[in-house]
């Protein structure tokens, strides 16, 4: 197998690569999912750009973000701190990531507390017969509601342990087979889990394309607002496997939370 | 050039010892998830010295052969005996091997005799081994590079314990790939290992310094 009298290369090593300016482990992964919409919040101005696949019709503005500069956990990039009071993004409507069928989200950021009235959004596409919303809830918990014509889906699950006050993954996939939205957290602390629901109750009535933007971190009113910091907002059109969420989760949350691990990831 | 895998043990659900650089994951055999690591703030796994074991799968072993046949491979890991008298325990356990047959593997053990870390390379019959006298029970660092045209280093805790000319032929596909135990399985591993990792090429010297700094 081996060549013994290889040809040796006498000159100096080729130089290494450098991680700085290229994609991470983290960002190249997710980016080989192909996600339609793909907010890193990294914006400094009022526009989030849109790194999935969508492009720029899917590029979100920002409202009076706490802070738009605040150190983040995904690579270099710097995270977006919603201040429970007004910040919010808002992304067009588009048909893309209507919700019409498969789709896994992914907010992977930090909760500080349980928001406005313990319900901050941290999606809601507004409108007036079926809001889609995702929220968090009272007591370690996160909420989908579906207010279709026809019925009402709802899936509400509490999580076992660090939901606030830690960074976090967290997942809402609906399963157009099984017609149930799944709600699942990664924390380094305890990997993936999914959440022990309360409800899950299958979606029966088709789901009416929401007619407003969708909302990040606030209600359709500007109420119900999101406290914490967020790094990333994904949308695949496309139920994620497990073993897939639960690498996303553990890169997205590798990079400064252990620097043993990125140090070694990032040898050539 | 690159890493071929990065497995760190640090899963603490799932019998998966998933791999984070090229997906290459081990399936975990009784090993125990979530023990307290090295000291980067993230976990390791325990091993029982009875049967508990992390077996690589296809495709690392094909990248490994890769690596071999192009003339260079590096390991390294983190690990930790369970208790003071497993060094004095008469037992022969290993933490990493690449076995093709009975004269051709790369190991990394604790040898039968007392207080001894030990490295042996079988290439064609020609066995290159090197073994070094150590007893610690805490967290400890270990590299061993192979440039199969050149030099073996054994570096423990960072430093160069031993570097020798290698010597041999290494030839044929790596049947078996173990985190924590020799083919068969048997030798199983009595102790803590996380943080494994494997090289297409040799590291260097500051390299291997860097890996065994473990601070967060």
């Amino acid at each position: 197998m081996r060549r013994k009298n290889r040809r040796r290369w006498l000159g100096p090593r080729p130089k290494r690569a450098i991680i700085s300016g290229t994609l991470t482990y983290y960002e190249a992964y997710v980016a080989s999912l192909n996600p339609l919409l793909r907010l890193a919040m990294t914006g400094t101005g009022a526009t989030e750009v849109n790194k999935g696949t969508v492009g720029a019709t899917l590029d979100g503005t920002i409202t009076t973000m706490g802070n738009q500069a605040i150190a983040g956990k995904i690579a270099s990039d710097s995270a977006h701190l919603y201040d429970a009071a007004t910040s919010v993004i808002t992304v067009p409507n588009d048909a893309s990531i209507n919700a019409l069928a498969d789709y896994t989200l992914i907010s992977i950021g930090n909760i500080f507390s349980l928001g406005e009235s313990a319900t901050g959004r941290i999606i809601e596409w507004p409108t007036a017969a079926d809001n889609f919303i995702w929220r968090v809830t009272a007591a370690n918990g996160l909420t989908i509601t579906r207010n279709a014509a026809t019925t009402d889906p709802i899936s509400t699950g509490t999580f076992s342990q660090r939901f606030t006050g830690v960074w976090s993954a967290k997942f809402a996939t609906y399963d157009s087979s099984t017609s149930k939205f799944r709600l699942l957290q990664y924390t380094a602390e305890a990997g993936l889990e999914e959440a022990s629901y309360s409800a899950q109750t299958a979606a029966s009535g088709a789901i009416t394309t929401p007619n407003d933007t969708l909302r990040i971190g606030a209600d359709g009113a500007g109420g119900s607002t999101y406290d914490g910091l967020k790094d990333e907002l994904l949308d695949f059109g496309k139920v994620l496997p497990d073993a897939q969420m639960e690498r996303i989760g553990r890169l997205a949350l590798a990079r400064r939370w252990n620097s043993y691990s990125q140090k070694v990831l990032e040898m050539a | 050039m690159g890493l071929i895998e990065y497995n760190p043990l640090v899963e603490q659900a799932n019998a998966i010892a998933y791999g984070w650089k090229n997906g290459h994951d081990g399936a975990i055999t009784g090993a125990t998830l979530g023990a307290t690591g090295p000291g980067d703030d993230l976990t390791a796994m325990s091993f029982d010295g009875v049967n508990d074991i992390i077996t690589l799968p296809a495709g690392f072993k094909t990248a490994a052969d890769t690596a071999i046949a192009a003339g260079e491979l590096s390991i390294a890991h983190w690990s930790k005996v369970s208790g003071a008298g497993v060094w004095t325990d008469g037992t022969t356990d290993f933490s990493i091997e690449l076995f093709v047959d009975a004269n051709n593997f790369i190991r990394i053990l604790k040898k039968l005799q007392d207080n001894l870390w030990r490295y042996a390379i079988n290439a064609g019959g020609t066995l290159n081994e090197f073994d070094h006298a150590f007893s610690s029970t805490d967290w400890f660092h270990t590299a061993l590079t192979i440039d199969f045209d050149g030099n073996i280093i054994f570096y423990v805790d960072g430093v160069a314990v031993d570097t020798s000319a290698f010597s041999g032929t290494f030839a044929g596909s790596i049947a078996t790939a173990l985190i924590g135990g020799k083919e068969g399985p048997t030798n199983f591993y009595n102790g803590f290992m996380g943080r494994v990792l494997f090289q297409d090429r040799v590291l260097t010297p500051a390299e291997v310094t860097s890996l065994a700094s473990i601070s967060p």
